[in-house]
């Protein structure tokens, strides 16, 4: 098996053993760690206490022209050799295997446990990885996991003499820490706007001075996101073991907050030679924080558009093309001006008309545009910080639940409609009369409204009601704060 | 003037107030509803300078927040700047005319009348409807101005002109007189700081102005109207201070939005100018 992008490819080993002669030979664009797993392969079998055969042995990775990279062909191909000298039953060959083997046989994890599971789910065979893998490889739905420590019980596993490791359930949260909606206080406007953004999956923009509590909001979205499915959790951890990662598999939603002075390929993706997945595709079915929107540099910001359009990364290379899922929620927090302080309640801005006007201009365009939501958060009042703590994640989560199941029902989520979704969603004449409003005073644009649309929707839905109507339109209208 | 507008135009009842002052009105005409308590008059010059227009507004705001309706002659300038505060915090204001109340001059200010009857004041007159604007009608209808009011602030004013009639009449009919100083060398400020070394009491800011009403008047006649969205407002003030969800108040911010003359801004009210799109 190999990888493409995040996305598991079947590889197939094909051994060939020839007349008596003594020679190994590996083909199918192995690189220098695949070649190497000759000697590996020879030395665990050997450990076994069998011979390794002394014939002209000649092992395929099939397709022939996909390249090949890591040591994890080191168990196919030593199955595969055994297999191929009548050790095994030929029909009991039908497995995923993926694992690295030690001169000693033992089997080494594998860093495409993961992928190896879904595909042997998707062809319906079982799947062999190291002891180590097995927990995370068997959360995949439908996948049947054997568990081995060693060659010998690799090769007692395919020849059906090992029962399979019970599919495990998905664990909740587990290893993520969410932190709770209740330590935010006060921020009325703030909350209810992370939360209509959970709810509809928009991108938000808060807009702010430092110290207002934009991180601390941002950092508790995923805590109030609804879980990840089984599929969706899959998706992550086959990113997340793409880009070499800690393991990863959990249903909470991942979040990923890149400094702004991360490289372009580390927040898209790319890198040298095998493209890796960036944070944008780490972050996916996720979110995607970056904080001090305006320190990003404009290259990057537009580097960003398609993907978040498209949920997915094209990495270009020579003669072909990974892509990689990347449809991440984006929140962004940004200071209202280049010290900080506009709008706030005890300090005053001291930037220049000048200093403003630039800093507008960085930040204004198109992809400001993708944020359906934009909030001013002020720094908060006093009163308020001493107060009781606010309502917790769980309450909210699980309004923002049921508003997404209405929209699971209409089969798209709403911050992912397009102008043909939202041109079905019915509006009462007095929402339809406001937008016209908004759109004669030249306070709305074509795409504005759209944007408007998409929120009420979801606050429509947050309120239950299969009809946006005139003060769902009026409140999304309130979530258009400029710089 | 638009002929829907002409259309409202009634006779009314004269006010007690103006029924005290020496001369007073023998019919009077209008639109909306004259308050029965007195109000507090801000006039001025009509070539005023940017300072005069800042600080009519921001008196007039401070005014009409602490319930007293504002009483003017929606003429340009000062005039205008005042009631347009006046709206804008939706408090109650009278715009006195030196025409039939049908004709609003001038022209530009005709939206700025139907706003005031709108936010509960009135646009009267004590000539019939018909009657044109002439310039020996705007110090007669001064009395009325000074009439309905218990105090005058005269904002920016020449030596010559009519806040300066205003305010003798204001002295005339008993009523207080406050100035607002300016440079000494501006001619715009001449007739103001004349009417303070006279004995006007000098405006010190919106806040010194109403110590000052309320040392000289007692407290605001009414209790202030209830919070109303305003230039200046935080939306988190709006929210704490309302009782209602933040989804209410912010809806209803931006329905106030829509209707012009504010807009949101760095999570603030703010006077908007009439252009632009916010996106």
């Amino acid at each position: 098996m190999a990888m493409v992008g995040a996305e598991p490819r079947p590889v197939r080993i094909e051994v060939h053993v020839g007349k008596p002669k003594d020679r190994f030979t590996l083909v199918g664009l192995p690189d220098t760690a695949v070649r190497e797993a000759k000697d590996r392969v020879r030395a665990a079998i050997v450990s076994t206490g069998r011979d390794f055969p002394h014939r002209l042995v000649t092992v395929n990775l099939s397709p022939a022209n996909l390249p090949k990279a890591g040591s994890d062909y080191d168990l196919p191909i030593a199955l595969g050799v055994v297999a191929a000298v009548g050790d095994l039953p030929k029909t009991a060959i039908r497995v995923v295997a993926a694992g690295e083997l030690s001169l000693d046989g033992s089997v080494r994890r594998s860093r495409t446990a993961i992928g190896a599971a879904l595909l042997a789910s998707q062809y319906g065979i079982p799947c062999v990885v190291a002891d180590d893998d097995a927990g995370i490889a068997a959360k995949v739905p439908g996948a049947v996991v054997y568990p081995v420590a060693n060659l010998v019980e690799a090769m007692a596993a395919v020849s059906g003499a090992l029962t399979p490791r019970r599919p495990s359930e998905l664990d909740s949260g587990g290893e993520v820490v969410l932190e709770d909606m209740a330590d935010v206080r006060g921020q009325p406007v703030a909350r209810r706007a992370l939360e209509i953004a959970a709810a509809g999956s928009h991108h938000l923009l808060m807009v702010g001075s430092p110290g207002g509590g934009k991180t601390m909001l941002a950092r508790r979205l995923p805590g109030i996101l609804p879980p990840l499915t089984a599929d969706q959790a899959v998706e992550v951890a086959c990113l997340w073991s793409a880009a070499d990662r800690p393991r990863r598999f959990s249903d909470s939603p991942p979040f990923r907050a890149p400094h702004h002075s991360a490289s372009s390929a580390s927040i898209v993706g790319g890198g040298h030679g095998h493209p890796v997945p960036g944070e944008l595709s780490l972050a996916h079915n996720g979110v995607l924080f970056m904080d001090e929107l305006g320190e990003f540099p404009p290259h990057l910001l537009n580097a960003l558009r398609q993907p978040l359009e498209e949920g997915k990364v094209t990495i270009a290379r020579r003669g072909s093309a990974v892509t990689f899922p990347a449809r991440a929620q984006v929140i962004a927090a940004s200071n209202p001006c280049p010290c900080g302080f506009r709008g706030d309640r005890t300090r005053g801005c001291r930037c220049t008309e000048s200093a403003l006007e630039r800093y507008r201009r960085r930040l204004s365009g198109p992809f400001l545009d993708r944020f359906d939501i934009r909030v001013f958060v002020g720094s908060p009042e006093p009163e308020s910080l001493l107060g009781p703590p606010g309502e917790s994640s769980s309450e909210v989560r699980s309004r923002v639940l049921g508003a997404r199941h209405a929209q699971l029902e209409r089969g798209v989520v709403n911050g992912h409609m397009l102008r043909v979704d939202l041109d079905r969603q019915p509006l009462d004449g007095g929402a339809r009369r406001l937008l016209h409003r908004g759109v004669e005073a030249g306070v709305l644009t074509g795409r504005g409204a759209d944007r408007v649309r998409r929120v009420a929707r979801t606050i429509a839905d947050l309120s239950r009601c299969e009809l946006v109507a005139e003060e769902h339109v009026a409140e999304a209208l309130a979530y258009r704060s400029g710089l | 003037m638009n002929p829907e507008w002409a259309s409202r135009v009634l006779q009314m009842e004269v006010p007690s107030l103006l029924r005290l002052i020496p001369d007073p009105p023998e019919t009077l005409w209008g639109v909306g509803q004259v308050p029965d308590r007195p109000g507090v008059a801000i006039v001025g010059t009509r070539r005023c300078t940017s300072y005069g227009r800042r600080v009519a507004r921001w008196l007039g705001e401070a005014v009409a927040r602490a319930g007293w309706p504002v009483i003017s002659g929606l003429a340009r300038g000062v005039d205008a700047a005042a009631h347009q505060a006046v709206v804008q915090t939706s408090g109650v204001g009278v715009a006195v005319l030196g025409s039939g109340a049908d004709t609003v001059y001038p022209p530009e200010n005709g939206q700025l009348a139907s706003d005031l009857v709108a936010t509960g004041g009135a646009v009267i007159s004590e000539y019939q409807p018909g009657t044109p604007p002439a310039p020996f009608r705007f110090p007669a209808r001064n009395r009325l101005i000074s009439g309905l009011s218990s105090a005058v602030v005269v904002v920016e004013a020449g030596l010559t002109g009519g806040a300066l009639i205003t305010a003798r009449l204001a002295l005339e009919q008993g009523k207080e007189v406050l100035a607002v100083p300016g440079d000494i060398d501006r001619p715009t400020s001449a007739g103001c700081n004349l009417l303070i070394r006279d004995g006007a009491h000098p405006v010190l800011g919106a806040e010194d102005l109403i110590n000052c009403l309320e040392f000289i008047l007692g407290p605001a006649p009414a209790a202030p109207a209830p919070r109303t969205i305003a230039s200046g407002d935080t939306v988190d003030e709006l929210v704490a201070a309302s009782d209602r969800p933040v989804s209410e108040v912010l809806a209803e911010l931006a329905r106030r939005e829509l209707e012009g003359g504010l807009r949101l801004e760095s999570g603030r009210m703010v006077t908007a100018p009439k252009k632009g799109s916010l996106d």
